[in-house]
């Protein structure tokens, strides 16, 4: 009878907290399911990769030998030069380069087709191997001319484990900006009417981003001290990494207090952000980069600003880039900054509007 | 001269299909203790909230003060994981013109806060909870005090000791407005009396020596 009487109990908690079990139970694990779904394979097969002429005597010939001759593993994308296919490999759009020569067509010459690799992108070294000695035979067989493949290798080499680095950092303000914040504002859920008597609402949150977004620090001096005694050559508290890590806390933390707010401080709203940091982490590229995803997944990938605060990251922290490098990608995260605080403000009055809360 | 108060001119408030005011007309003016009253139900927190502006009449008109004004809640709000003093210098902050610090000390001791100061908000009894709150409405010394049921789960002792501090309060200058649905411990203190049944005022003006007979015959 006790048994029966305790598990009704459980039972109306499940009814009264449907839309909690619902995101824990289905939806959590439903991106969970789709997130695996994203990685296909362990060797790229349609990985992104440039394909560049060496000079102007490289005809079209030349290069269209090339993009069908890589386009059984790779997807080749079209640069007017090494310099800009270098540049694409940098900011991580492609994973390799083909510096195409001219006269690959001529039965009688000798040639050598330069491949390009990012010596800082670690996880690319080892599939690169493999498909260097695939093509050393393709273009052997199927070009008129006789082959060589040069591999030439530019950047800062870094290890697997350097290459980690920034992805856990990463990974932590993901954590740190869409579940633990949004977890504390809930925390405080009580003290929020009378808040909303003595102050605004935008002023209290405004100042929780300000506070938590400052502590970004704290994290990246950890790991700036983790990385000097493994004497990985890189410092996290360089202003630009600070500027990647704080641009990404702020509107990934904005987004996750949103939800919050919209669904009024609710304890499903954590399960929501939690679902949420799942799938960043699953999308962003954290580990492997997007080119090892299906096509509609790296589409899929490549629409997130995370992607490119994650891109970014590695390019400051790992290859020493500049901010200017990565101008185009800190816009798109400017303005998804911009429209996350807007969302978060809609949120707010939205919350407001609700009257008064438990 | 006193600042004029709060404005309440046919409001009406529906939650869906329930209607918890109902064409509420009521002023709230300086120099008063003022009874809010009415059973469990009537509208009373309801129309606390349209007060303080955390809720939006469906229909009719609210004017408020430019005066500040403190709020207690039915439901204490306050920060859990600060201490009893540190939720009073947070909120004595927000204050655009502080009292000053021997206020915080005047709320401490006459509330009989002081054994708990240095507790955490969250392991406060429901008594200390209640007198926090009461606390943190009054802190800034608000021109218009707004409280909801400022004695629940308070003992008897600091019961009167609240009452009295409360009687004193408005001056000339302040208002305090009290909703409670047990007029007994407010009875001999207040100076106006409201009382409210099923989200209708069936009673508004001046309170008399027996307060309680005032109510009652409104409820009959």
């Amino acid at each position: 009878m006790g048994v029966l009487a305790l598990l009704r109990k459980e039972a109306i908690t499940l009814r009264r907290n449907l839309g909690l079990f619902f995101v824990l139970l289905v939806l959590v694990p439903a991106a969970l399911a789709v997130g695996t779904s994203v990685y296909q394979q362990t060797i790229p097969q349609d990985i992104p990769v440039a394909v560049a002429p060496a000079d102007d005597a490289t005809t079209e010939s030349d290069m269209r030998l090339v993009r069908g001759a890589v386009s059984f593993f790779a997807t080749p994308v079209e640069y007017d030069s090494r310099a800009a296919a270098v540049e694409a490999m940098e900011r991580e759009e492609v994973y390799m380069a083909f510096v195409v020569p001219p006269n690959l067509t001529d039965d009688d010459a000798n040639v050598t087709v330069t491949v390009v690799t990012d010596a800082a992108n670690a996880p690319l070294s080892d599939p690169a191997e493999l498909a260097f000695e695939t093509l050393e035979r393709q273009f052997d067989s199927v070009f008129p001319a006789t082959v060589t493949l040069e591999e030439e290798s530019v950047g800062t080499e870094r290890t697997l484990s350097e290459f980690m680095v920034p992805s856990a950092l990463f990974a932590l303000v993901v954590l740190y900006a869409l579940v633990y914040l949004p977890y504390q504002v809930r925390e405080e859920r009580r003290v929020m009417d009378r808040l909303r008597t003595e102050t605004r609402l935008e002023l209290v949150v405004a100042n929780k981003l300000l506070f938590y977004g400052v502590l970004v620090v704290v994290p990246a001096a950890t790991v700036s001290a983790a990385a000097r005694y493994y004497g990985y050559g890189f410092d996290a508290l360089g202003v630009e990494t600070l500027a990647v890590l704080g641009l990404s806390f702020l509107y990934m933390a904005a987004a996750g207090l949103a939800v919050l707010f919209f669904m009024r401080l609710r304890q499903a709203a954590v399960f929501v952000n939690l679902g949420l940091a799942v799938g960043v982490l699953t999308l962003s590229g954290l580990i492997y980069p997007v080119g090892f995803y299906s096509a509609v997944r790296k589409q899929l990938s490549r629409a997130l600003p995370t992607h490119y605060s994650l891109v970014t990251l590695r390019g400051t922290l790992l290859r020493g880039h500049s901010l200017s490098f990565h101008e185009e990608h800190l816009t798109w995260l400017a303005a998804t900054t911009l429209a996350a605080l807007l969302v978060l403000a809609v949120a707010i009055r939205h919350y407001e509007r609700g009257g008064v809360h438990g | 001269m006193a600042e004029a108060g709060f404005r309440v001119a046919g409001v009406t408030k529906r939650y869906g299909s329930v209607t918890a005011l109902s064409d509420v007309s009521l002023t709230v003016s300086p120099g008063r203790l003022h009874g809010l009253v009415g059973p469990n139900g009537s509208g009373k927190t309801t129309l606390f909230h349209v007060l303080s502006g955390l809720a939006r009449p469906t229909d009719g008109r609210v004017g408020r003060p430019a005066a500040s004004v403190g709020v207690g809640f039915q439901t204490p709000r306050f920060y859990p994981d600060l201490t009893v003093r540190e939720n009073l210098r947070v909120f004595r902050s927000f204050a655009r013109d502080p009292p000053p610090a021997d206020w915080t000390e005047t709320l401490l001791s006459v509330l009989r806060l002081d054994p708990a100061a240095h507790r955490l908000a969250a392991d406060l009894s429901g008594g200390f909870r209640t007198k926090l709150d009461l606390a943190l409405a009054m802190v800034k010394r608000p021109t218009f005090l707004l409280l909801d049921e400022p004695l629940a789960d308070v003992d008897d002792h600091s019961r009167r000791r609240i009452v009295s501090f409360l009687s004193g309060y408005p001056g000339e200058d302040r208002c305090v407005v009290v909703s409670t649905h047990t007029l007994e411990a407010f009875a001999d203190a207040l100076d106006r009396v409201t009382v409210l049944v099923d989200g209708r005022v069936e009673f508004d003006g001046p309170s008399e020596d027996d307060a309680l007979a005032q109510y009652r015959a409104a409820l009959e």
